[in-house]
């Protein structure tokens, strides 16, 4: 839990580098009035709207926010601990479960587009090439660190989600909580091919193993990424 | 009320479907295409996740919620039926004068979402779905069989 400030994002905002700039935390203001932080969400190529995976908002019963970066480049010294937090509100558009996806509109974004977001899919990128990630890992501990993740594609699999066949890759890195709603780009460009949404965990386990917080069944380099091509057709 | 009867007895199921989103009515036709009844797809909608992915957001994998569904179609039925506190939600409605689909089921999602705590977005699908299920029959028989 951590206390909220709300304010327009900063001047120094808009001179941001790419991975700052166009990524955030996102989460939910609860009935205490507190934000818990949930996933992560970037934005997209149009004015004010951003992407996460839709299991981040749930149904969409609280209210939504989304954090601004206390950094202007990601070469800066993040504090990893915050207390508190500059938020802004935002509004569910379009919400796909099926396919774990989900845009949100926040008002004060609308003049911020990413112009050189070009969102593709996993069609046409193949498995040993290189990726790239940018998200928040951790923040069920509170820890807000904008990461980025190099790591290349293992394999690409059609993942059944409730009788649709829907494609996926599996990514050879270890994500933790907080990293859903991800964006994953074609290494060395700003082409989105998937959305970050969870880890392999075996079937019919019964009961999850949790040691420390960490669910032990979930902790595989086994990453699952939603094709980006879904998220096409949502705003 | 007699507006709203008329245009549920006027309409086909799939017409609620037709009404969705590109994103959503594709996936619904999919499962459509083999054999799920709409029935069928309005539980799995709202219990859906990939499978054998444990999500990465903190707040873990959505929780079950059997109970959701039979409360929206609770809803759904007060508003069709004639519950006062939907009242006013049925006149702005009907004032709309639009009787096409896609605004019928934003007026009745954004009515019903406080009563089952959900975003209007997040139940547009599933009262299309649900409304589908009716299909063609009078509203005064369904109202009394509920």
């Amino acid at each position: 839990m951590i206390n909220p400030s709300f304010a327009p994002p900063p001047p120094r905002w808009l001179a941001a580098d790419n991975a700052t700039s166009n990524v955030f935390a996102v989460g939910i203001v609860n009935s205490a009035g507190t934000v818990e932080l949930r996933g992560t969400a970037f934005l997209l190529d149009k004015p004010g709207l951003i992407a996460t995976a839709s299991h981040v908002v749930g149904r969409g019963n609280n209210t939504i926010c989304v954090v601004l970066p206390d950094i202007d480049n990601i070469n800066q010294y993040q504090t990893a601990l915050l207390k508190q937090v500059q938020y802004l509100k935002a509004e569910l558009v379009a919400f796909d479960p099926i396919h774990d996806l989900a845009v949100l509109r926040v008002p004060e974004f609308a003049p911020f587009v990413n112009h050189g977001l070009a969102v593709t899919g996993t069609d046409h990128i193949g498995v040993g090439q290189d990726v790239i990630s940018f998200g928040y890992p951790h923040l069920d501990s509170g820890r807000k660190v904008l990461t980025r993740f190099d790591s290349k594609i293992g394999a690409k699999i059609f993942l059944p989600a409730s009788a649709v066949n829907v494609k996926n890759m599996v990514l050879n890195t270890l994500a933790r909580p907080g990293q859903s709603g991800a964006p994953i780009f074609r290494a060395n460009s700003n082409e989105l091919v998937a959305v970050l949404s969870g880890a392999y965990q075996p079937p019919n386990t019964g009961l999850s193993i949790i040691i420390g917080g960490a669910n032990l069944s979930a902790m595989s380099q086994t990453t699952h990424c939603v094709s980006a091509e879904y998220l096409k057709e949502m705003y | 009320m007699n507006s709203i009867m008329s245009f549920l007895e006027a309409s086909e199921p799939d017409n609620w479907i037709a009404a969705l989103p590109s994103y959503q009515r594709n996936t619904i036709l999919e499962m459509r295409a083999r054999g799920a009844s709409y029935e069928d797809i309005a539980s799995t909608w709202i219990a859906a996740g990939a499978s054998n992915t444990a999500p990465f957001s903190t707040g873990g994998p959505p929780q079950p919620d059997p109970g959701f569904l039979e409360k929206l179609r609770g809803e759904i039925r007060a508003y069709l039926c004639g519950d006062k506190k939907y009242d006013k939600d049925r006149k702005q409605l009907i004032a709309g004068g639009k009787e096409i689909h896609a605004f019928f089921i934003s007026g009745m999602s954004v009515g019903i979402a406080p009563f089952v705590g959900a975003s209007s977005i997040v139940i547009a699908p599933l009262i299309a779905l649900m409304l589908a299920t009716i299909g063609k029959v009078s509203l005064n028989a369904w109202c009394a069989n509920s």
